[in-house]
């Protein structure tokens, strides 16, 4: 193993399960408001994201048991995808993961707004909407077939 | 941080110039002519156009950060429609926030019959100005909306008080074109326009 993947690892053990308990509140927070969002459904949006997360992957995330670090990029897919995400909970999940995301309150207001639009779309558009998303936030551009 | 569109009163103003000389009877051009002019009009002004997504309920979307500003259009749309969609998210980007710049902004372009029941009212009413302004837009005649949507910087004025009428007049123009669809269609007749520039150009010059 590479020295930067020992670094990588043991940065992943260090908050796995921080960001495994995060993960997995903003998916049954989203329950608890009456929304049914499985593991298995969001395993499918993932994957329609362009992302290959089973859902026993999902579970063990979730848990905190699953060795793989969870990229930046699948950590914010996996975000956009639960309907309990809000500004706050996203700034502090990815400053979990050692990503400042550069928001004033502002922008933390224009992206409640713009998660509340987003949430009345229909799946096939938020899908669309997503991918376009993870680029404007991080910078990453999601192509089809892209894992 | 980002504008919706950079320099969105620019963009605005060249679209319709475009739409203007595409639709001039010595040129008659073919929608898809229009559609690509247009499309490579706002590239070339730095706005990212992707026409490949698989829509529903959207025919497009804007989505504006620092790392630039991107149009979204369905897949399924014909050229036409294409036009209809970049002049109406055009629009949006003109009716922008005035406030503080934002991280990130989205603005959705609806299939008629599909946009959602419980829209807020802000969003309704951004709505209804926009549809004004995109049909400026796509006559080729941005100057059939009031001028504080294009131009928010007024000309300096032949003194303090004609320019103080003038803004005053600006203003209850851009407050009426707000409030009312009859004032929308009043504005937009060339004989309005006209009389419109001259009484601007009159107040507006300098001394």
């Amino acid at each position: 193993m590479s020295d930067r993947d020992e670094v990588q690892v043991a940065r992943w053990s260090a908050i796995k399960s921080r960001v495994g308990t995060s993960l997995r509140e903003l998916r049954l927070n989203e329950a608890a408001a009456g929304v049914s969002h499985s593991q298995a459904r969001l395993a499918g949006e993932l994957e329609e994201l362009g992302y290959h997360v089973t859902q026993s992957m999902v579970s063990r995330y979730e848990q905190g048991l699953l060795e793989a670090p969870l990229t930046l990029e699948r950590m914010v897919g996996w975000a956009l995808c639960c309907e309990a995400l809000s500004s706050r909970a996203f700034k502090e999940l990815l400053s979990l993961a050692g990503y400042y995301l550069p928001w004033n309150k502002a922008d933390l207001l224009a992206f409640d707004d713009l998660l509340r639009s987003y949430r009345r779309l229909s799946l096939a558009d938020q899908i669309v909407v997503r991918a376009k998303l993870l680029w404007h936030i991080l910078g990453i551009r999601v192509e089809p077939g892209d894992d | 941080m980002a504008h919706l569109v950079p320099h969105a009163e620019t963009t605005a103003a060249n679209l319709a110039r475009v739409l203007r000389l595409h639709a001039l009877p010595s040129t008659p051009w073919e929608p898809h002519q229009r559609a690509v002019a247009a499309r490579r009009l706002l590239e070339e002004l730095g706005v990212r156009c992707d026409e490949s997504a698989a829509l529903h309920d959207l025919k497009g979307f804007l989505l504006s950060s620092p790392r630039g500003t991107e149009l979204v259009i369905s897949r399924d749309l014909n050229d036409e429609q294409r036009v209809e969609v970049y002049a109406h998210l055009i629009a949006h980007a003109l009716l922008g926030p005035d406030g503080p710049e934002l991280a990130l902004a989205a603005r959705f372009e609806y299939v008629p019959g599909r946009a959602p029941g419980e829209r807020p009212p802000h969003e309704l009413r951004e709505e209804v100005l926009a549809d004004a302004v995109a049909r400026a837009i796509l006559a080729g005649r941005l100057e059939a909306a009031p001028r504080l949507i294009y131009c928010r910087d007024l000309a300096p004025g032949r003194g303090r008080f004609s320019r103080a009428v003038l803004r005053g007049l600006h203003l209850g123009s851009l407050a009426l074109y707000r409030r009312s669809r009859s004032y929308q269609k009043l504005r937009s007749l060339p004989v309005v326009t006209a009389f419109t520039e001259r009484v601007h150009s009159f107040l507006g010059s300098a001394a």
